[in-house]
C-alpha cells in the first residue's frame, strides 16, 4: 500500500470508526465481541482498499461488512430473533426489581429501553442514531426503500420515547 | 391534525427535515398541548444522551487494529525499498554488472594501496637500520674539562 493510500486509509478509519464500533457494540451488547468484529471489518477494508472504486460509499461498505459480521456472530452464538425476544422478556422481569435510583439515570433508561426493542427495530435505530447513516444508506444496507425506513423509524422512535417517558415518570 | 402527526413533525423538525409551513403549526400546537410538549422535551433529552453515548471509543482498539495489519504499512528504509522496487529485468542486469565492475576496480585499487604500504614500511625499516649502523660506527669523542691556568 502506498504512503498516500495509507494516509487516506487512516483518515477513513478515524472518520468511520465510531459509526462502525457503536453499531456493532449496540447490536451484540458485548465489548470484546464488538472489538473483534470492528478489527475484522477494518482488516477487510485494508486488504481490499486498492480495489475499492467508489470511496464515497466507504461508510455503506463498512456498515454492510459490519452487518454481515454481526449476523455471523448471531448465527454462531445462536442468538436468533426468538432468543432475543425471550431474553428481552427476561430483562423486562429483571428490570422491575431494580432500584428506583438506577431508573432515574437517563442513560441507563435509554440504553435499557433500546435493548428491549426487537433486533430488527434496534438495528434501524442504531444505524440512524449511532452510526449516523442517512435514510437512503439505511435503505441500501437493509435492502428496503427509503420511505419504508422513514416510516419504520418514526414508529420505533415513538415507541421508544413513550416507554422512556413512562420510566422517568413523564406523562405523554 | 392529531398528536401522532405532530410527534412525527417533532422528529422531522429536529432533523431539519420539516417544511417551513408546518413549523408554525407545530409551535402553535406545542404551546397548547402538554403531552406533545413533554414528548418534545423527552426526545431532546434522549438525543442528548445518545450523542454523549456515541462519543465513546476505546483508545486501545486503535492500537489493536493498527498492530494487526501486515508490516507493509510500516515506513521502510531507502535500502529496503531498493530491494522491493519493481524494475525491468534489463535494468536489474545493468545495475548488477555496474556493481560487479565497480567492486573489481575497488578491489584492485585496494590491493595496489596495500602493496605500496608494504613497500613504504620496508623502506622505513631499511632506513632505520642504516641510521643505527651509522650511529654505532661514529668515533667516541672525549671531552676534557677546560683548566683556568691555560688562560
Amino acid at each position: 500500500m502506498k504512503s498516500n493510500n495509507l494516509l487516506f486509509f487512516s483518515q477513513l478509519y478515524h472518520e468511520h470508526k465510531k459509526a462502525v464500533y457503536h453499531y456493532v457494540l449496540k447490536m451484540t451488547g458485548l465489548q470484546m465481541a464488538a472489538e473483534d468484529i470492528v478489527q475484522n471489518v477494518f482488516m477487510r477494508l485494508f486488504e481490499k482498499f486498492g480495489t475499492i472504486k467508489q470511496p464515497d460509499r466507504i461508510r455503506y461498505w463498512l456498515i454492510s461488512a459490519a452487518r454481515n459480521e454481526v449476523y455471523d456472530f448471531f448465527r454462531k452464538e445462536k442468538l436468533r430473533k426468538e432468543d432475543s425476544l425471550e431474553e428481552n422478556q427476561e430483562l423486562q422481569s429483571e428490570h422491575s426489581v431494580e432500584s428506583e435510583f438506577a431508573e432515574l439515570e437517563m442513560k441507563q433508561v435509554v440504553l435499557r429501553e433500546m435493548e428491549l426493542l426487537p433486533i430488527d427495530q434496534k438495528e434501524l435505530f442504531v444505524l440512524r442514531e449511532y452510526s449516523g447513516l442517512s435514510y437512503e444508506e439505511i435503505a441500501q444496507a437493509t435492502g428496503t426503500s427509503k420511505e419504508l425506513v422513514k416510516s419504520r423509524l418514526f414508529t420505533i422512535r415513538q415507541k421508544l420515547i413513550r416507554n422512556i417517558a413512562k420510566r422517568i415518570g413523564v406523562k405523554i | 391534525m392529531s398528536c401522532n402527526e405532530y410527534q412525527m413533525f417533532i422528529h422531522q423538525f429536529l432533523e431539519n427535515d420539516l417544511e417551513i409551513q408546518f413549523r408554525e403549526n407545530l409551535f402553535d400546537h406545542l404551546s397548547s398541548c402538554e403531552t406533545c410538549k413533554n414528548y418534545f422535551s423527552t426526545v431532546v433529552s434522549v438525543q442528548t444522551t445518545l450523542r454523549e453515548d456515541g462519543q465513546e471509543f476505546p483508545v486501545s482498539l486503535n492500537q489493536q487494529i493498527f498492530s494487526s495489519f501486515p508490516k507493509v504499512n510500516e515506513k521502510g528504509t531507502h535500502f529496503s525499498n531498493f530491494f522491493t522496487l519493481k524494475m525491468p529485468a534489463y535494468l536489474t542486469y545493468a545495475v548488477m554488472i555496474i556493481i560487479v565492475v565497480v567492486g573489481m576496480l575497488f578491489f584492485n585499487q585496494l590491493n595496489k594501496y596495500k602493496e605500496e604500504l608494504h613497500e613504504t614500511a620496508l623502506q622505513l625499516k631499511e632506513q632505520k637500520q642504516t641510521i643505527e649502523m651509522l650511529y654505532h660506527a661514529m668515533p667516541t669523542i672525549e671531552v676534557h674539562p677546560v683548566s683556568t691556568n691555560n688562560l
